[in-house]
C-alpha cells in the first residue's frame, strides 16, 4: 500500500458490519487488533454475488481517549456487533485504510435481516443472552431499558409458597392409580 | 412460581461423616429435597420418573447400609441363640448319662443346617438389596399422591413401609432356614431355640451399633462438627447420633403394629404396612403420632443454632428487627404478615468447653429467610468465670425476609465487640450512644451509655478527622435500658 495518507483526502463512509461467520478468525481471536469487516454502503451492492462478505476488507476501530490503549492495563472493549451501522473515514484515498469512528445506536424500531445490510441479533457464538435484564435486549434508547436485577431468591424450598399436588404429572406417567398396587412403579424391561 | 437460578439451591446434602451414620438424616434431607421438588417446580419443568428415580437411587444406595445392619444383627444373634441353644442341649444330655460320640452324633445333623442358615442369610443380602429398591419406587409413588411437605415424620414412615418390606423379605428368606434347626432342638428338649425372627427384627436391632464397633481399635476419631450442607446456604446443624438413634426406635415401634395390624386389606399394605403417607394413618400406639405433611401454616420465628468449636449446649433466641408488612403475594402463609431481619441473638444457654467460636447458623422452618451471617463469641480467658462460654453473637449480616412473628419493639446496642481497634484515633473522637476510650491511637474500650434505641442493626462509624480501620460491632438486645429511651434512631431511612 502506498504512503498517500496526505494527498488524499479523507473519505467517510457508513456501512454494516457483516455477518460475525464471515470474520470468524478475527472475532474469535485469531486475527489482530479491533477490526470489523464493513460492508460500504454505496461501495458495496446489497449483493453479495460480486463480493462475498467474506472477501470483504477489514475496518480498524477507534478508540475514545478515555477507553485507554491498553497500557497500564487502562482499555475499554470495543462493543461493535453484526448488524451494526457504523460511520467512519478511509485514509489514503479509495484504497486506503478505514478507520470505524462511531456505531449508530440501534433503536426499539430495529429491524433484523438478512441482507446484508440489514440490522441482526448481536448474540453470536459464546455472547448469549445472560438472564440479567429478564428478556433479550437488544437496542440502546435513551428510555425504555430493563433495570438489570438478580434473580429472585429461589423458592422451591420456601414452604410459605404452597405445594401443589403434581396429580397430572403422576397420571400422564400412569402413576395416579386410586389403589396403590406393588410393582406400580414401573422400569423398562432390559432386553438381553 | 418463581424461577430458580439453580434448582439444586437451598437442597440439603449431606457430606461422608466418620464418626456416626447418618442414614436417617440422609433419607430425610433427600425426602425433603424430593418432596420440594415435585410440590413447588412449575409441572412443565418437572420429569416425574427422573425424580423419583433419583430419590430411590439416593435412598437405596443409604438402605444398603441399614440392610446390612439389620442382617449383620440378625446373624449375630441367631449365632449367640445357637450357641446357647447348643450348650444347654450339651448340658441335658450329659445329665442324661449321654457320652461325648452319643452327643457328637446327636449334635452333627445341626452342623450343614447351622451353615445353610448362615449362607443364606449371606445370600439374603444382595436379594433384599436388589428389591429394596423398587420397594422404594413404589413407596415414594404412593407418598406422591398425599405428600405436599416432606417432613422429617414422611421420611420416617418411607424408612417404616421399607423396613416393613424387608422383615417380610428376610422372613421369607430366614424362616425356611430357621424351622429345621428348631425341629431338631424341639424334637429332643423341646423348647431350647424357639427364635421369634419377627419380634427380633422390629424390636431387637440397634442400628447405631455396627457404627459405634468402628471406633472400638483406639482410632482417632477427626469429627465433624457437621456434615449437613444446604446448598447457596451453608452448613448447619445436623441430626445428633440420639436423635437419629431416636427416630429409628420410633420407626421400629411403627413396623412392629404394621406388622402386627389384621386389617391390612391390600397386598400393597401386606407388602408395606399401613401409614399416614399412603393415606392410612398407622395405629394410635406408635411412637411415631401423628404426621403433618400438608402446606405449612404457621412459620413461626427464625432460630439459631451453634455447632462445632470442640463445646455443648449453648442456645439462644433471634433478635429481630427493620420489621415490615410482608408483600409477598405468592406467601399462603397465613401468619407471615410481617417479615425482618435478625440482628441479634439473646444468649439464654452460654453453652460449656468451647475452644474456639462455634459456628451460628440461623434457620426458619419455612426456609424463607436469607442472608443473616453471624459470629459466636466466646470467653478464652481461663481465669474467667465463663471461660469457654459463648458470651455474644456478633451479627456481620442481618439478612432478610425472615418471618417475624412479633411486634417490633426498640432494640438496644447490650454490648459492642471490637473487631478491629483500627489507629490514629484521638481522645475527642466518638459515636452517638458509645463513650469510646483511645489508647495510643487504637479504640480500646466501647461503653454503650443509655438511652439510645433503634429498629435495626447500626453502623457504628466512629466520627474521626485521623482515625481509621477500627470495625465495631453492636450486640443488640431488646431488654429494657436502664434509663429512659431518648431517641428511637431509624437504621432502615
Amino acid at each position: 500500500m502506498l504512503n498517500n495518507l496526505s494527498k488524499e483526502p479523507p473519505i467517510p463512509f457508513i456501512g454494516t458490519v457483516v455477518k460475525f461467520e464471515n470474520q470468524k478468525e478475527q472475532v474469535e481471536g485469531v486475527g489482530w487488533g479491533w477490526r470489523y469487516k464493513i460492508a460500504i454502503f454505496d461501495a458495496y451492492s446489497s449483493q453479495d454475488a460480486e463480493i462475498a462478505d467474506a472477501n470483504i476488507e477489514y475496518a480498524i476501530a477507534m478508540l475514545g481517549n478515555c477507553d485507554g490503549s491498553g497500557a497500564a492495563d487502562h482499555r475499554r472493549s470495543v462493543r461493535i456487533s453484526q448488524g451494526d451501522t457504523v460511520v467512519g473515514f478511509k485514509y489514503g484515498g479509495k484504497r486506503g485504510i478505514s478507520i470505524i469512528f462511531g456505531v449508530f445506536p440501534r433503536t426499539k424500531n430495529t429491524v433484523f435481516g438478512p441482507g446484508r445490510f440489514d440490522a441482526k441479533t448481536g448474540y453470536y457464538g459464546n455472547d448469549q443472552p445472560k438472564g440479567l435484564m429478564g428478556r433479550t435486549q437488544e437496542h440502546n434508547e435513551n428510555s425504555g431499558h430493563v433495570t438489570p436485577e438478580t434473580t429472585k431468591s429461589c423458592a422451591n424450598h420456601d414452604k410459605s409458597v404452597p405445594a401443589v399436588k403434581n396429580q397430572d404429572s403422576l397420571t400422564v406417567y400412569g402413576l395416579g392409580l386410586s389403589e396403590n398396587q406393588v410393582g406400580q412403579y414401573i422400569k423398562p424391561i432390559k432386553k438381553l | 412460581m418463581a424461577i430458580c437460578a439453580s434448582l439444586t439451591s437451598g437442597s440439603t446434602i449431606y457430606f461422608a461423616d466418620p464418626c456416626k451414620d447418618n442414614a436417617l438424616a440422609r433419607i430425610e434431607a433427600y425426602t425433603e429435597n424430593f418432596f420440594d421438588r415435585i410440590g413447588r417446580i412449575d409441572s412443565a419443568l418437572l420429569n416425574l420418573p427422573n425424580e423419583i428415580n433419583s430419590v430411590v437411587e439416593l435412598t437405596g444406595d443409604v438402605s444398603n447400609g441399614f440392610i446390612n445392619s439389620i442382617l449383620g444383627s440378625l446373624q449375630d444373634e441367631l449365632a449367640k441363640q445357637v450357641s446357647e441353644a447348643i450348650q444347654a442341649l450339651e448340658k441335658i444330655l450329659t445329665g442324661l448319662g449321654r457320652t461325648i460320640p452319643e452327643i457328637i452324633a446327636i449334635e452333627t445333623p445341626l452342623i450343614p443346617l447351622v451353615k445353610t442358615l448362615f449362607d443364606g442369610i449371606f445370600c439374603a443380602s444382595s436379594k433384599i438389596m436388589n428389591s429394596a429398591k423398587d420397594a422404594l419406587g413404589d413407596i415414594f409413588t404412593a407418598a406422591a399422591k398425599n405428600v405436599l411437605n416432606g417432613t422429617a415424620c414422611v421420611a420416617q414412615e418411607i424408612v417404616g413401609a421399607l423396613t416393613n418390606h424387608i422383615t417380610n423379605q428376610v422372613d421369607s428368606i430366614v424362616s425356611p432356614l430357621i424351622e429345621p434347626i428348631r425341629k431338631i432342638f424341639s424334637a429332643i428338649t423341646g423348647d431350647l431355640f424357639n427364635f421369634d425372627l419377627k419380634n427380633f427384627l422390629v424390636t431387637g436391632i440397634n442400628l447405631t451399633r455396627k457404627i459405634v464397633n468402628l471406633f472400638e481399635c483406639d482410632d482417632e476419631k477427626i469429627c465433624p462438627a457437621s456434615s449437613k450442607y444446604v446448598i447457596d446456604q451453608g452448613p448447619l446443624k445436623d441430626m445428633s447420633e440420639t436423635d437419629q438413634s431416636n427416630a429409628w426406635d420410633s420407626i421400629f415401634s411403627g413396623v412392629a403394629i404394621s406388622q402386627g395390624a389384621s386389617n391390612l386389606a391390600t397386598d400393597f399394605e401386606k407388602a408395606y404396612g399401613k401409614w399416614s403417607i399412603f393415606g392410612d394413618p398407622i395405629g394410635d400406639s406408635s411412637s411415631l403420632g401423628p404426621c403433618e405433611f400438608g402446606n405449612v401454616t404457621t412459620c413461626g420465628n427464625p432460630t439459631v443454632s451453634f455447632f462445632g468449636g470442640d463445646g455443648i449446649g449453648g442456645a439462644g433466641n433471634v433478635v429481630l428487627g427493620q420489621i415490615v408488612n410482608n408483600v409477598d403475594t405468592e406467601d399462603a402463609v397465613g401468619d407471615v404478615l410481617k417479615i425482618g431481619s435478625i440482628v441479634g441473638v439473646d444468649i439464654t444457654d452460654p453453652g460449656s468447653g468451647y475452644t474456639v467460636a462455634p459456628v451460628v447458623t440461623f434457620q426458619d422452618s419455612c426456609n424463607k429467610g436469607y442472608g443473616a451471617y453471624g459470629h459466636a463469641v466466646i470467653d478464652q480467658v481461663p481465669t474467667s468465670p465463663t471461660f469457654g462460654q459463648i458470651t455474644s453473637v456478633v451479627i456481620i449480616s442481618e439478612g432478610a425476609n425472615y418471618p417475624a412473628n412479633v411486634d417490633e419493639l426498640p432494640l438496644y446496642i447490650s454490648d459492642v465487640v471490637i473487631e478491629n481497634p483500627g489507629q490514629d484515633y484521638n481522645d475527642g473522637d466518638g459515636i452517638d450512644g458509645l463513650d469510646i476510650e483511645v489508647t495510643d491511637g487504637r479504640i480500646t474500650r466501647a461503653t454503650v451509655l443509655p438511652g439510645l434505641g433503634y429498629n435495626g442493626l447500626p453502623n457504628l462509624n466512629i466520627d474521626s478527622l485521623t482515625g481509621f480501620g477500627a470495625i465495631l460491632r453492636p450486640v443488640m438486645s431488646v431488654a429494657t435500658p436502664q434509663t429512659e429511651i431518648v431517641q428511637v434512631i431509624d437504621c432502615i431511612s
